[in-house]
């Protein structure tokens, strides 16, 4: 346990510069935009009032009013949350390689620990999960943030009524109404990348061939984990939504369990340094 | 322990972002807009078993409730994953699942395409839409024994037909009759009835009663799309244009409602008065009459004609309140021999409830938001349907 913890802290220090950064650039990129966004609202309402003498009435109706969607549609926010996505998706890769293409390869003093190796995987697993929680932790307070700029910009006869972030289509996702929806969301996420990283030390166990097993397991357990849906799709109403679920539950869990069962017989007898 | 101080902050910093979220959520809920019943006058037993579908609009939100006694719930599913695998089970078919659950596997959930007596539920739907054969399925459900007979029918050769619609099911002396629209690639319409034998599981009859031709003609059905007992008519409207020109404005020459007898396959033709005729679209077929409503400043004028003896009677006055120059269409649903009605008033909406056979008034209240600080002055209500669940 406290070699795991150990473990996982060093994962984060290892990347927390660059973590620093892109939670920097993504503060400025939305600040940024938030700002501009309902400015630029503004001024196209004084504009088009003052030529046009229009009330404000008028000019909501033919330009709407201005809510966060605005905003969350804009390429300012839109682009921040992609760059988080992409660093995060491509480190989810660099956890690993990193260690071998590195200096002195540093995977071999790792694998040397006196410990159990799947302990790295699980650290490694810890750390990213950790730090795309921090990510969707920053965008839920940036958006309160957010919502106090855009309320000291544009006057509350411009705004349309809104209760909570929840209304908003792609925060549904992130932060889902309930939060076992949360916790079964991100469990999602977490298989997807615990089975990245298997698909990895196929590919770092076999090399070559190994990214031909990589892809072959990839394919595989997509196929089982997506099986309840295509059988959905296939037999149309067949089954009620709370018996996909469980099924979906079962395959999950089917592709956790032989993803790191997988991953563990991958480390012990056929990584290679 | 300083050693770990970053991995502490990041979990630190989430796991108290992410749980005031869920907390605060949790009792934020209850400032949502909710919406309840507010008697004016009348019998309160009128509402204690009635559930409003509705849907809360306001700018870019969209909020589907059910409004009842109790105050108003949000029908969302439990889990955003659900949305995704089905779309929601529509609130009268939760009963049918409850009980039925084998049967109801794999079927539409679409009244018109079932029937239900005492005894049985009949479900048929027509697979193959696109392609050369049309067959019909058909399943028999004995409610008591809960065993289900299924047999499917090869309909004539139907090849140029794109989509089918079934509008209701009548069932009666075993018989099985179908009214469905055909909707043909050449944009044509096409009113069918089938019949079919139960017992021998053939298909006795499939005649056209109506047909459509695209700018010249169109077919509208006024059957009850909810209800799935026997109606014993099949009311329908033939609106004929003048052969139009691509941008003009179609212009109609004649409209004609029609009446199929499902008993003796009879098609009679309605007489209605030209000051009705605007009123047509709004038809409603209930109970062996038809009614023709007709809204004004101070309320509702019913018009209805019977069937049976193939006159018009006295119409029915209802008072209720409404906002003049409504822009909202006012919700009208007729069942079990009443009227219900829903209307924007300056405050709100109102709930109006009367008998069909005496056109008194049994229930008038009001539908208000609970929590007004949440509500935006420019929100609507939309009512989709009202269930009586007993």
């Amino acid at each position: 346990m406290k070699n795991y913890l150990k473990l996982v802290n060093f994962e984060i220090s290892r990347f927390f510069k660059l973590y620093l950064i892109l939670i920097g650039l993504t503060i400025v990129c939305q600040l940024i935009g938030v700002i501009r966004v309902s400015k630029g609202y503004m001024d196209l309402a004084e504009k088009v009032m003052d030529k046009n003498q229009l009330s404000v009435s008028r000019f909501i109706e033919q330009y709407g009013t201005f809510s966060v969607q605005r905003f969350v549609y804009s390429e300012w926010f839109l682009m921040s949350i992609y760059i988080g996505i992409a660093i995060l998706i491509i480190y989810v890769f660099l956890i690993w390689y990193r260690d071998w293409l590195g200096k002195n390869s540093f995977i071999y003093r790792l694998l040397m620990l006196p410990t159990e190796r799947i302990t790295i995987y699980f650290a490694k697993l810890t750390a990213i999960m950790l730090l795309l929680l921090g990510l969707i932790t920053l965008q839920r307070l940036l958006v309160l943030i957010e919502i106090q700029i855009v309320n000291s910009i544009v006057p509350s006869d411009f705004r349309t009524y809104s209760y909570g972030i929840s209304n908003i289509d792609i925060f549904v996702l992130l932060y889902p109404n309930t939060f076992t929806a949360f916790i079964l969301n991100y469990g999602i996420g977490l298989i997807f990348v615990a089975v990245l990283f298997t698909a990895i030390l196929f590919e770092r166990s076999y090399r070559l061939k190994g990214i031909f097993f990589a892809i072959v397991y990839g394919v595989l357990s997509l196929g089982v984990f997506f099986a309840p849906l295509l059988l959905n799709g296939f037999y149309p109403r067949y089954f009620y939504p709370l018996e996909i679920i469980l099924m979906g539950m079962v395959t999950s869990f089917i592709v956790l369990g032989s993803t790191i069962w997988i991953a563990n017989h991958l480390l012990k007898h056929k990584i290679m340094v | 322990m300083k050693k770990y101080w970053r991995t502490i902050v990041i979990s630190l910093v989430i796991v108290a972002t992410i749980s005031t979220y869920y907390i605060q959520g949790a009792m934020s809920s209850k400032n949502d807009v909710t919406f309840k019943f507010k008697t004016t006058s009348g019998n309160k037993e009128e509402i204690e078993n009635l559930i409003l579908q509705a849907s809360y609009n306001n700018g870019d939100i969209y909020h589907p409730l059910y409004i009842s006694k109790d105050g108003s719930t949000n029908p969302r599913s439990r889990f955003i994953i659900e949305d995704l695998i089905a779309d929601p089970v529509p609130l009268e078919f939760e009963k049918y699942i409850q009980d039925y659950r084998k049967f109801m596997r794999g079927k539409v959930f679409d009244p018109s395409n079932y029937f239900e007596d005492e005894a049985r539920l009949i479900y048929t739907d027509f697979s193959g839409k696109n392609r050369q054969v049309l067959t019909l399925q058909i399943d028999i459900l004995d409610k008591q024994t809960n065993d289900s007979t299924s047999f499917e029918i090869t309909t004539p050769t139907q090849a140029n037909i794109s989509w089918i619609q079934v509008n209701d099911v009548f069932v009666k002396n075993g018989e099985i009759k179908i009214l469905v629209t055909s909707y043909l690639y050449n944009d044509e319409e096409e009113l069918h009835v089938y019949t079919v034998n139960e017992n021998k599981k053939e298909l006795e009859d499939g005649s056209i009663i109506a047909k459509s031709e695209p700018g010249m003609s169109s077919i509208r059905i006024y059957n009850d799309s909810n209800k799935i007992q026997n109606e014993n008519y099949y009311l329908y409207k033939v609106d004929k244009y003048k052969n139009k020109s691509e941008d003009a404005e179609s212009e109609i020459i004649s409209s004609q409602a029609y009446l199929h007898n499902n008993l003796n396959n009879e098609v009679e033709e309605i007489d209605i008065a030209n000051k009705l005729k605007s009123a047509m679209n709004s038809m409603i077929l209930h109970g062996g009459e038809v009614f023709i409503p007709v809204h004004s400043a101070n309320g509702l004028e019913l018009n209805r004609y019977n069937i049976k003896k193939k006159q018009w009677g006295e119409p029915l006055h209802f008072n209720y309140p409404t906002k003049a120059n409504n822009e909202e269409e006012p919700f009208l649903q007729l069942s079990g021999g009443k009227l219900y009605s829903v209307n924007r008033v300056s405050d709100g909406y109102s709930l109006f409830i009367g008998d069909l056979r005496t056109g008194k008034s049994l229930y008038e209240g009001k539908i208000i938001d609970e929590n007004r600080e949440n509500l935006n002055k420019d929100y609507s209500l939309t009512i989709d349907q009202i269930y009586s669940i007993y």
